[in-house]
């Protein structure tokens, strides 16, 4: 059968990588004998620089006339179910006998209520959709209602809403070849074309395995996939590097996996692999702070391991126990220590705002993120808990806000229509991704607030924020909230999440709140000493680091270097706070720090006694020579 | 020839004291390619 399989448009990006999950359905659908199309919007509507709203319907009906198939499925992530149902009614007014199925992470988790949602829709898979679409276009084939005897399907009959039993997983080992199956189902050279010219990295996502045995509160994915932990053969995500790198040149792998590291025999198996590939390549996954690597690391790194993602989600030992997660906070410290040791950095993640959860337990957590930033950690995740079904936690009855924020941060185009808006807010049950529950940590607005500036805090500035974790005492996020209240909020529109800009717009845009944190902070004298030394020192050194004129003049400077006086021994202080140590009174002895520039793109730092600083004004002087000279 | 051979140097051929750029401990990771995406950090 001619199935068009749908990727609705989903990210305001410009660069664009092949939709995992269609692109393994169509090497599945072509191996049992279907004729499979890819159309995806996201790429289509980045291609003709035609990213608004109304341009992906035109798109795809012109695509169905082209090819007129007897089937078309979409998919979607949650942030473009509602494209992926204009999509669907759009298909049958093109023909009122084509068939629309839908599948994929939310309507795969979702099946009876995406038929009561939309009378369009002919069927949701539920679960995995190799199987269950293939089995259904097999059926619709041979004719008759044999497709009620498809698993994993949900249909309508007589007026009733009927979900067949779920097919077994499949085994991995089973899905064909990937990318040399495709046929002209899919052109990967059109992504390719997609990749920003100076673009530090050649980025891809290839599907590593699925399933997580872990069982944390949470998580969609882990019920999605049945929580069984299976992995592609190690020989065949190798193969998939290779092709890859050999005739696209992608060179940075994204190995899909929920918790690929759970197994590290299976690691070792595919670093060896790696290895003997011999392929000037790099790749990340996803681990946990507890699973043990240390023998396994620098194996991972020489196979080509760049980053670890870790959920470390809370600071509290109680939040672990109350998501079901049971990490210790120390032990992801050491973990992400370990890892840096090793050359390989990590993002870590946190939630924030369990229904119970105390505004001291989210300061703590925040702290501990300051943390893991300065022990390597490359990013530092602070997101809201929002309802994602099948999560454990969308079966509770708790209540809910709307989260427009969220939707506006993740909507596929820059603008979402007030319409839009409304359907969403509108269906509590189906869009429930879309909704935050209640928190005694704070009011919907003030979390909303934690999760923005917080991020972009520790991005920027992750001593003081380490600092202020330590010095408050539980008290970070309360002191924010009398912040809020004295100079307003932050604007989401006015800060970017794109960490390839220009980072010092994002810093002036905080700068008033993160002034007013420090104010309401109920520091001592001493302490605010401390405070201010490392915010003047973080704000110095971004400016001078990302060459932007800074907005405090330097003590000194030269075309190559700059100098900060600093009220305190910052050496020191930044390896107390990174080291966990209290900050103290006799830190603070001011001194000269210097950053010099480096041919190479590095920085060198030096430091001068504070009354050597009349030597750096005289543009004559030894000193001045000796910065000048820094190659 | 970098700041810290220059001084090295210097300190060798003379024996007067002179204001003397000493290598800092600081370590930030900031420093590295985390805010830039292209520079390298260098500890000194």
């Amino acid at each position: 059968m001619r199935v068009l399989l749908l990727q609705p448009p989903l990210l305001p990006a410009a660069e664009v990588t092949p939709p995992l999950g269609l692109t393994t359905l169509a090497s599945w659908l072509r191996a049992h004998g279907h004729e499979p199309r890819i159309l995806d919007l996201d790429l289509e509507v980045r291609e003709r620089d035609s990213a608004t709203e109304d341009r992906y319907v035109p798109l795809f009906e012109r695509a169905l006339s082209d090819f007129e198939p007897d089937v078309c499925a979409v998919t979607s992530m949650y942030s473009n179910s509602l494209q992926a149902e204009h999509l669907v009614r759009a298909a049958k007014r093109h023909r009122q006998d084509l068939v629309t199925v839908a599948g994929g992470a939310h309507f795969g988790a979702l099946g009876p209520a995406s038929l009561r949602r939309l009378p369009e829709l002919d069927f949701a898979i539920q679960g995995e959709g190799e199987p269950a679409l293939s089995g259904l276009l097999d059926a619709l084939t041979a004719g008759g209602d044999t497709w009620k005897a498809v698993p994993s399907l949900c249909y309508r009959d007589a007026g009733e809403i009927v979900t067949t039993a779920a097919a077994p997983q499949i085994d991995l080992a089973t899905l064909p070849p990937m990318w040399t199956s495709l046929g002209d189902a899919l052109d990967i050279t059109r992504y390719v074309r997609t990749i920003q010219p100076g673009s530090p990295r050649r980025v891809i996502y290839i599907e590593a395995g699925r399933g997580c045995p872990f069982a944390c509160t949470f998580c969609a994915t882990a019920p999605f996939w049945r929580r069984q932990f299976r992995v592609k053969p190690a020989a065949r995500i190798v193969d998939e590097i290779r092709y890859l790198y050999e005739e696209h040149q992608y060179d940075s792998f994204m190995l899909v996996h929920d918790l690929l590291t759970v197994n590290p025999k299976f690691m070792g198996e595919l670093c060896d692999a790696m290895l003997e590939a011999k392929l000037p390549v790099e790749w990340m996954a996803n681990s946990r702070t507890d699973i043990k690597l240390k023998g396994l690391l620098p194996k991972m790194k020489a196979a080509g391991c760049w980053k670890l993602f870790f959920g470390v989600e809370s600071a509290s030992e109680r939040i672990q126990a109350v998501v079901d997660k049971h990490l210790d906070p120390a032990g992801a410290e050491a973990t992400v220590r370990e890892l840096s040791q090793h050359g390989i950095s990590c993002t870590c993640s946190f939630v924030l705002g369990q229904p119970d959860e105390r505004p001291e337990e989210i300061s703590e957590t925040i702290a501990l993120g300051a943390r893991l930033k300065l022990n390597g950690a490359e990013t530092v995740q602070f997101h809201r808990l929002r309802m994602w079904p099948p999560a454990p936690i969308t079966k509770l009855p708790l209540p809910v806000d709307f989260d427009l924020d969220s939707l506006r941060i993740e909507y596929p185009f820059p603008q979402v229509p007030s319409d839009h808006v409304d359907a969403i807010r509108a269906d509590n049950a189906f869009f429930s991704g879309y909704f935050v529950p209640e928190t005694t940590a704070g009011t919907p607005p003030q979390m909303a607030q934690v999760e923005m500036f917080f991020h972009h805090a520790v991005t920027l500035a992750p001593f003081t924020i380490a600092a202020l974790g330590q010095l408050t005492r539980g008290r970070l996020v309360p002191a924010f909230y009398a912040a809020l209240e004295a100079v307003g909020s932050l604007k989401r529109e006015e800060l970017s999440w794109d960490m390839t800009g220009d980072p010092t717009l994002n810093w002036r845009t905080l700068r008033p709140l993160f002034r007013s944190l420090i104010d309401h902070a109920g520091l001592s004298g001493e302490e605010r000493a401390l405070i201010d030394g490392l915010f003047g020192y973080e704000e110095w050194r971004l400016f001078f680091v990302t060459g932007v004129p800074s907005p405090e003049p330097a003590a000194a400077e030269g075309a190559t270097w700059s100098a900060f006086l600093s009220p305190l021994d910052l050496a020191q202080a930044l390896e107390r706070l990174r080291t966990g140590q209290e900050l103290s009174g006799e830190l603070l002895e001011p001194r000269v720090l210097i950053l010099a520039r480096e041919a190479a793109g590095g920085f060198a730092s030096y430091e001068l006694d504070a009354d050597q600083l009349p030597e750096l004004l005289r543009p004559d002087s030894d000193l001045v020579r000796d910065l000048s000279a820094v190659n | 020839m970098n700041v810290n051979q220059a001084v090295s140097i210097q300190a060798g051929e003379q024996k007067t004291a002179r204001p003397a750029l000493r290598p800092s401990r600081l370590q930030d990771p900031l420093l590295s390619n985390q805010v830039t995406n292209t520079a390298t950090v260098i500890f000194v």
